[in-house]
């Protein structure tokens, strides 16, 4: 009795044995697949979502760039007014601020319209100011510390910058 | 005998009806959930706080009464710091002038400024997602730090933004508790 009950068991595992392997493999390619298609599906809404929420053309002053005109000598208020309002007529800028503690006049224009530079030489030729365009260098930028509340180096940022360059 | 009937039985429903109203009054009473005490606004209510309105940068989009008037205060300080050399090693990026299609340093400190000052004041729709002021301005933790913040330099930077508020025409009184705010974090900016 005792060797019939084994002979029973085995039989039974050898069978279970040969019957779930393929189910087993099933089973398993089935679990790869689900998961895979999550991951994908997971990883496509983090690409949407970054593209909707790091999309500079969201951005309320997208494509609006800051620029500062050095003068050497001082401006009295006649000058600086005739100055910032010269400089606010050239088409592509905003704002200007003249600085009377510096004596520079900083101005916003945007970037796809006009340069700074060309701001800068219209003024001249058009005031004939004696004044400096300030602007750094990409070295020197690289040199010198910036604004904390620009997290330009984090990871998401990177990630960011991947999914502007490839889907935007 | 059956007028009798008939005034006990409109007595006894004036008495159910009266208990039925008197309960009913003392139910209302104890359901009535109480009056909350009046919650202390705050600076971003007093600017105008969720309130929707048309947002002047964007055209079809709108944006928070509150938030605009930070963003106005923020970018004309942004346009003070811009022409004070002495802040100019802290903020560079403004006027780097990038190429059509990239961000400004302009629009991204505009935005990320704004956000943490809305936060600040009370903001509840925003989240301020950088890092925390101490590591953000420790050259140790933060490599765009070049150098610590001292505390002569921290208070030209209140300076700026005060002028920037003065330029957009903000009451002193909310000066003064945007200035409260801002110096509340002065001990974890300034590290030397």
């Amino acid at each position: 009795m005792k060797k019939n009950q084994n002979k029973y068991c085995f039989v039974i595992d050898s069978e279970s044995i040969n019957i779930n392997e393929p189910m087993k493999k099933k089973k398993l390619f089935r679990i790869v697949v689900v998961v895979s298609a999550i991951t994908l599906i997971l990883f496509g809404t983090l690409v949407v979502h970054i593209a909707m929420v790091t999309n500079p053309k969201d951005k309320p002053h997208y494509g609006v760039q800051l620029s500062r005109i050095d003068f050497k000598t001082p401006l009295d208020s006649l000058q600086a007014n005739e100055v910032s309002a010269f400089v606010k007529s050239i088409k592509g800028v905003g704002n200007t601020m003249y600085n009377y503690q510096y004596h520079n006049l900083v101005f916003s224009h945007q970037v796809e319209i006009i340069s700074g530079q060309e701001v800068y030489e219209k003024l001249v030729a058009e005031k004939h100011v004696d004044a400096t365009r300030f602007f750094m260098t990409p070295e020197e930028i690289a040199k010198t510390a910036k604004c904390p509340v620009m997290t330009e180096k984090s990871v998401l940022m990177s990630l960011a910058h991947q999914v502007q360059l490839y889907f935007l | 005998m059956k007028s009798n009937k008939l005034a006990l039985l409109a007595f006894a429903a004036l008495v159910g009806a009266g208990s039925l109203i008197s309960s009913c009054k003392k139910d209302d009473v104890k359901n009535q959930t109480p009056t909350p005490p009046p919650t202390k606004m705050t600076l971003y209510d007093t600017l105008g706080g969720t309130t929707m309105v048309a947002d002047p940068a964007s055209p079809g989009k709108m944006i928070e009464k509150g938030r605009l008037a930070i963003r106005g205060v923020v970018d004309s300080s942004i346009f003070v710091i811009a022409g004070d050399p002495k802040m100019q090693p802290y903020f560079t990026k403004l006027l780097a002038e990038v190429g059509a299609g990239n961000l400004t340093g302009f629009a991204a400190l505009s935005e990320s400024f704004t956000t943490f000052v809305a936060t600040a004041t009370g903001a509840k729709n925003f989240t301020y997602t950088g890092m925390n002021m101490k590591d953000a301005h420790d050259p140790a933790k933060n490599g765009r730090m070049a150098q610590k913040a001292d505390a002569a330099d921290f208070d030209i930077f209140v300076g700026d933004i005060v002028i920037g508020a003065k330029k957009n025409g903000v009451p002193d009184e909310i000066i003064g508790r945007l200035g409260t705010i801002l110096n509340s974090v002065k001990g974890d900016v300034v590290q030397k």
